[in-house]
């Protein structure tokens, strides 16, 4: 939140009167400072910043709004995303990390701002033909035969928040489907999750369709969910396991080669 | 009521749609929704009878509902402590056969369930290897949570190789079947599938929700309740029209997401209240009820797993509960340990002491012995003590009653204590055995499974 400041010109006058300068020294050092920008904040700037804000706040239709109010100031897209969204969503981010704030918190600010860069942004940046800045890009599903999703829903949140582009397959995914949509997008990752010890090998497949397709040593894989493990992970030859949310999102990190 | 007429169910099968809808339901056809008002509710909870019984292989009878609570161990983990070593290990199909054989000895475990699902078998018959290890090695009630329909219908298979029959196996079940509904308020095709084949038998089943307070229901203990009551009567309602009269028991495994870790928990003291409440509204409901208990999120038998123990199994004994699934495991369920199996026996028989409640009697008041032993004197020589200490006292086995002096000699923690006990029955207990020719039918049964169902 923003502190009301006292009105720079106010400001400037009492220092004048102290320092006897005169108004015309004065109108001259104001224009030098609002040609660089340096203390007061540009009407862009405090555009973004409630973006910023609002994903904060976790209101949906606020974020809605402040996007949609950037948007029509012509601010780039991906500035809207990078110094807006992404800024947010790193605060919160932080302060879970620092135990300030919860899962509930991180996820409720995530799913307004996924909405956002669905909905408003992402369209807008394709029309440039620009791509979205991100860490990487992530295919995440849940394995065919199982419909537990809600694990894979919060890695999908968090994966979004900490700055990957997340392209969610949703439940009951053939292997074959995780790779031809990592084709498709040209991913960096594939995340398959399985909540039954039955429907655990499609990870297996998962692994064995990418290496049929010459993919293996581009798209790098990661696997979780309850009765997953490292050892299993080992001898289907996957790339990373994930025990949890938190361990997702940093295991995929590791993966990508991206520093903390 | 309000959630189940205005908010609807999801019904993942057109053709129990197309049931609920002819009962009277109004149902969404392009939605797969069903919104089910009150007096089909209740025609539901009318049929399912109010208590029923299960038998066991020898032909004992156990009647569930308005009875005491009956305990049945967690079910299917996929970890287990090893014993020697005390380190987690995946679990095995003779982790399972020892698991049972213990079970079927420790006093307060009155049906049995697979403690663990063996992970060094093909996972296409994981639950089909288990029932079989588990029914070979005790002669208690089975209790199955098979994951797909058609090792549902496999393991009735084996229930009837038992019974001697189909017919014997309906008339009086020996199995008693689990399903789960996703949460929330989801019934997807597999639970619907493994719910038809149960009844299709008469066979009672578990109808049990397991939503996760704060991510697949409301934070609010309340809420959850409400979830878990919803899913739980409009599945009752169909297991009711696809099989009028079916036993059904309603419950859920209540689990709380951690909102730090998010990982479920169900050693949590909310877990413990909403048990106490599922019981109450089994009540309310008049069908039998059932709490998930003993949770707990240590990974080994410390103090932890004894704390969360006592409080997830006391409350819901205490408010009346007809089923509890629970004594063995660690982990939130995912780690199996012999030791356990032993602790939670041991605080079972402590609860079961504390629902007995204080006797007061003339004999229990005991003024004339008061008046005989006089003031100054000393009770332990007294024909009341001889009498009355076995009916007033809860014997512990594994807990520590020793002082320091004498506990100093071998320095034995509840864990060690819990292993002894453990070794000791597995090394003693021979369970009633099976007839060969019955075993030999099930071991070919599970070779055609495997055949039929394991790709190569």
């Amino acid at each position: 939140m923003m502190e009301p400041r006292p009105s720079f010109l106010s400001i400037m006058t009492r220092i004048c009167s102290r320092l006897k300068i005169t108004k015309g020294l004065l109108l001259l050092g104001f224009y030098h400072l609002v040609l660089h920008g340096e203390t007061i904040l540009s009407e862009e700037e405090r555009a973004l910043d409630e973006v910023s804000e609002a994903v904060q706040s976790y209101e949906d239709e606020r974020v809605l709004s402040a996007v949609k109010k950037a948007l029509e100031m012509k601010i780039d897209p991906s500035e809207v995303i990078e110094k807006g969204i992404a800024k947010g969503l790193r605060i919160i981010g932080e302060k879970f990390d620092r135990g300030e704030l919860f899962l509930t918190d991180l996820i409720g600010a995530a799913e307004p701002a996924r909405k956002a860069v669905r909905e408003l942004l992402e369209p807008e940046v394709k029309k440039k033909a620009e791509k979205v800045k991100s860490l990487g890009k992530i295919v995440l599903g849940t394995v065919q035969g199982d419909i537990h999703s809600i694990g894979k829903d919060i890695v999908a949140s968090m994966l979004f928040a900490a700055g990957f582009e997340v392209i969610d397959l949703g439940e009951d995914v053939p292997a074959v489907e995780f790779v031809e949509k990592s084709k498709e997008v040209d991913a960096d990752l594939v995340g398959a999750s399985a909540l039954l010890t039955t429907t655990l090998p499609v990870q297996k497949e998962v692994v064995k369709a990418l290496e049929a397709r010459g993919m293996q040593d581009k798209v790098k894989t990661i696997f979780g969910g309850a009765p997953c493990t490292p050892e299993w992970v080992r001898e289907i030859g996957g790339d990373g396991y994930a025990e949890n949310a938190m361990e997702g999102v940093k295991v995929a990190k590791q993966l990508l080669g991206i520093g903390k | 009521m309000e959630v189940l007429e205005r908010v609807g169910v999801l019904v993942e099968n057109d053709a129990i749609l197309s049931l609920l809808e002819d009962a009277g339901a109004n149902v969404d056809r392009k939605e797969k929704k069903a919104r089910i008002p009150e007096y089909l509710v209740r025609y539901g909870l009318n049929k399912a009878p109010s208590s029923f019984v299960l038998y066991s292989r020898k032909g004992k009878k156990l009647r569930i509902g308005k009875e005491k609570t009956l305990v049945i161990p967690s079910a299917n983990a996929t970890w287990i402590l090893d014993l020697e070593t005390r380190e987690p290990r995946p679990a095995t199909k003779k982790d399972v056969e020892q698991t049972s054989r213990l079970s079927d000895a420790l006093e307060h475990t009155d049906i049995c369930a697979p403690s663990v699902l063996p992970q060094d078998v093909e996972p296409a018959i994981i639950d089909i290897s288990a029932a079989e290890a588990m029914m070979c090695n005790t002669s208690k009630p089975y209790f199955m949570a098979p994951c797909d329909d058609i090792q549902t219908s496999y393991i009735i298979e084996m229930a009837a190789i038992i019974s001697g029959g189909v017919t014997e196996l309906e008339n009086d079940p020996l199995l008693i079947g689990f399903v789960s509904p996703t949460s929330p308020l989801r019934l997807a095709v597999k639970e619907l599938e493994i719910t038809r084949k149960f009844v299709e038998h008469q066979l009672p089943v578990f109808i049990a929700p397991c939503p996760n307070s704060g991510a697949t229901s409301p934070v609010s203990l309340a809420g959850t309740l409400v979830v878990m009551c919803t899913e739980y009567l409009s599945l009752t309602l169909i297991a009711e029209l696809l099989s009028p009269g079916n036993p059904v028991v309603v419950g859920g495994a209540l689990g709380t997401m951690d909102m730090k870790t998010a990982n479920i928990s169900y050693g949590s003291v909310e877990t413990a209240l909403m048990g106490a409440a599922t019981a109450e509204m089994g009540h309310f409901y008049n069908l039998p009820s059932y709490a998930a208990a003993s949770g707990t999120e240590a990974l080994v038998p410390d103090a932890q797993a004894g704390y969360e123990t006592a409080w997830t199994t006391l409350l819901p004994l205490m408010a009346g509960v007809d089923l509890v699934v629970s004594p063995g495991l660690l982990g939130a369920y995912t780690v199996a340990s012999y030791e356990k199996l032993v602790m939670d026996n041991e605080i079972l028989g402590a609860i079961k002491r504390v629902l007995q409640g204080i006797d007061i009697s003339e004999t229990s008041l005991a003024v004339d012995v008061i008046g005989a032993v006089g003031p100054g004197g000393h009770f332990l020589a007294q024909k009341h003590t001889r009498e009355q200490h076995t009916k007033e006292r809860w014997f512990p086995k594994i807990s520590n009653r020793l002082g320091l002096y004498e506990w100093r000699k071998e320095r034995l923690d509840l864990w060690r204590r819990a292993k002894k006990e453990a070794m000791e029955i597995l090394r003693t207990h021979k369970p009633e055995p099976l007839e060969k020719e019955k075993e030999e039918r099930m071991k070919s049964l599970i070779k055609e499974a495997e055949r039929k169902m394991v790709k190569s």
